[in-house]
């Protein structure tokens, strides 16, 4: 079985993504959880000005978070994303978010986006970029 | 099994829809806007279905609406079509 394709970044939290608990305030998973997602297309030569060239945008239609233990100022974190293969013309990925120090996991969620063709119009089959894509990173 | 009671596990399976048992979908009733209230992309899933179970590639989103309008319409396009139904 091939390995699953993952990849990961890390950083301290910033004073402004702190709410007025001085907790990471919960929206901002969403973005830790892009963070990573661009990583990964860096990685993976997934991103989203390559796919445009292609002349395909892949916009999000679902997320899921579930949050599991607070992050601090200044804690630094990893955030994880992991590509979950499946048949339909659809990209889904799964994260998790960990406090580097302690190794608690913070935040886990899912995330799928489909594909759209120039005309913003939804592709029902999985266009030949990501076919590709996909033979070549056996996914 | 006949088509149509073969297509209601499929579909269940596919788009995970615990709470609904097989004889809660009406054959006639539409698919999407009522009756399941599928969106457009459930309607990825049911296309997997398509070309998964039954060897139908389908790219045509104009056509996807008459096939996928209801069970019905959708196991009368397989019959008409598959290779393997």
């Amino acid at each position: 079985m091939p390995a699953l394709l993952t990849a990961s970044c890390e950083r301290p939290v910033r004073f402004s993504e702190t709410d007025p608990l001085g907790i990471v305030w919960h929206g901002n998973y969403i973005k830790y959880f892009e963070d990573s997602r661009e990583v990964f297309g860096e990685k993976y030569g997934l991103e989203y000005l390559t796919m445009y060239e292609n002349g395909f945008s892949a916009p999000l239609v679902d997320m899921r978070c579930s949050w599991r233990s607070p992050l601090h100022y200044r804690d630094i974190f990893i955030s994880e994303i992991t590509f979950v293969p499946c048949e339909a013309a659809k990209i889904i990925f799964t994260y998790r978010v960990m406090n580097k120090a302690l190794g608690t996991l913070c935040a886990s969620g899912e995330s799928t986006q489909v594909f759209m063709n120039k005309n913003g119009e939804l592709l029902f089959t999985i266009p030949d970029f990501f076919q590709e894509w996909k033979k070549k990173n056996q996914v | 099994m006949e088509l149509i009671e073969k297509l209601k596990t499929e579909i269940i399976s596919a788009l995970n829809l615990e709470d609904i048992k097989p004889e809660d979908i009406d054959p006639a009733a539409p698919l999407f806007g009522s009756g399941l209230n599928l969106d457009s992309v459930d309607a990825l899933e049911l296309i997997v279905i398509l070309e998964k179970n039954y060897g139908i590639k389908l790219v045509n989103a104009e056509e996807g609406k008459q096939i996928f309008y209801s069970l019905n319409s959708m196991a009368e396009y397989i019959k008409k079509h598959s290779s393997h139904a």
